[in-house]
């Protein structure tokens, strides 16, 4: 087993995984260890439907594919090597684990590198984006960053409306949206009045193919006022 | 006139709601707890009306914070306090059975107002029961169409709740 990681979690690549074919308890487990493992990975690792940077397949998976993806590197989990590729013997153990996860993101991070894998599109500055999900502990080490996702929570955002509503410098912004996109957790925003593609399965408002209802908009100078009283620093304009 | 706005805090029972709002509170908070009768929570008494306190801002004007009662059989009241809300804090308790489920009950009991104001879920006793982890909750979250900051907190530490009021009034700047 390697030593624990030392690399500030703010410096770790941030690379996905999906898992494909492996039965239900095995899926389980292999995303709990992986979570367990988080703080001796050199790479932090997040589950992803799809689309990952890594593909986690059962031996049937393995065995189907009729070509294996180049870009995207595939690992088998199975109880016998089925002489494909990289391969983790079942049942799963964590030294293993991380040794091939160590590998397999050592290898992505190098191809990214290379511009092999599969790169993200990159971000114009007045582009917008929409957060899809509250980003793991990873993506949000340092405190600006609570700040920025926040301010991405309910609106879609671009580097420049970022800037100018938090104290973040442009590259910090820029940074944080690059770090969602690796994440799968960004997705650029409709036009206004679109229609929303993609709905919630089980969305809390009443048609979720369309946008969240606008938000209500408080009386100018409240938040100030407020922030003022809870002894918050002034922050952003209002 | 005096011009009232109120922020509401809501969660199961024991989650901390009285104690989060006592913690920010300028007056100490009015409360209608009773003898707990729910011998599966191990709590002397437990809100069965609201939770009521409130700051005064340099204006005159009135923060109230109202906490709700945590059963879902007051959910009527629910939505009579979440009339003209700023927002919503949702306090999860880690230690129960399903707060996972327990998160659904107030995603969907406040989805109106989480729409159109804000939201932020808080969850505690994550130091000593740790799983679901906070990745699991924004999850949750997605599935229903809710992105809103979801984090471990403590609300017997009142910088804490500070920092979650905070959190919710970024989400109300233009």
């Amino acid at each position: 087993m390697t030593a624990v990681n030392t690399v500030p979690k703010s410096q770790r690549a941030l690379l996905s995984y999906s898992v494909e074919g492996l039965p239900h308890r095995e899926e389980v487990l292999l995303k709990s260890l992986i979570r367990l493992l988080d703080h001796r990975t050199h790479q932090n690792w997040s589950w992803k439907a799809e689309q990952a940077d890594l593909r986690v397949v059962g031996d049937q998976v393995a065995l189907a594919a009729a070509s294996p993806q180049p870009a995207v590197p595939t690992l088998t989990v199975a109880h016998a090597d089925p002489q494909r590729g990289p391969f983790l013997a079942l049942p799963l153990h964590t030294d293993a684990l991380e040794v091939v996860l160590n590998r397999l993101g050592a290898m992505v991070v190098h191809a990214r590198g290379l511009g092999l894998a599969m790169t993200e599109v990159p971000i114009g500055e007045h582009e917008e984006f929409r957060m899809l999900r509250w980003p793991p502990a990873a993506v949000l080490e340092a405190p600006i960053r609570l700040r920025l996702a926040t301010l991405m929570s309910n609106r879609p955002a671009s580097v420049l409306s970022l800037q100018q509503r938090s104290p973040a410098t442009r590259q910090e912004c820029a940074d944080f949206l690059a770090d969602l996109q690796r994440a799968g957790l960004l997705e650029r925003a409709a036009p206004p009045g679109a229609l929303v593609a993609a709905s919630a399965p089980d969305s809390v408002f009443p048609d979720s193919r369309f946008p969240a209802p606008a938000r209500d908009t408080v009386q100018p100078g409240l938040l100030a006022r407020i922030r003022n009283r809870l002894g918050l620093l002034p922050s952003g304009p209002q | 006139m005096t011009v009232e706005h109120k922020i509401l805090f809501t969660g199961t029972m024991g989650a901390g709601k009285t104690t989060a709002i006592a913690g920010v509170s300028e007056i100490p908070p009015v409360s209608t707890d009773v003898r707990n009768s729910d011998t599966s929570v191990a709590k002397a008494t437990t809100t069965v009306g609201l939770d009521y306190g409130e700051l005064t801002l340099d204006n005159g004007e009135k923060l109230r914070l109202y906490g709700t009662p945590g059963q879902m059989r007051f959910d009527f009241m629910w939505r009579i306090l979440g009339r003209g809300a700023l927002g919503v804090v949702i306090l999860v308790d880690n230690s129960r059975p399903d707060p996972l489920a327990d998160l659904d009950i107030y995603l969907d009991g406040f989805a109106e107002l989480i729409a159109q104001t804000a939201c932020v879920v808080a969850v505690g006793r994550m130091e000593t029961h740790p799983s679901p982890g906070i990745d699991a909750y924004a999850r949750r979250m997605e599935a229903k169409g809710v992105v809103c900051p979801v984090l471990p907190a403590n609300v017997t530490d009142a910088q804490q709740v500070v920092q979650l009021l905070e959190l919710l009034l970024l989400q109300l700047e233009v």
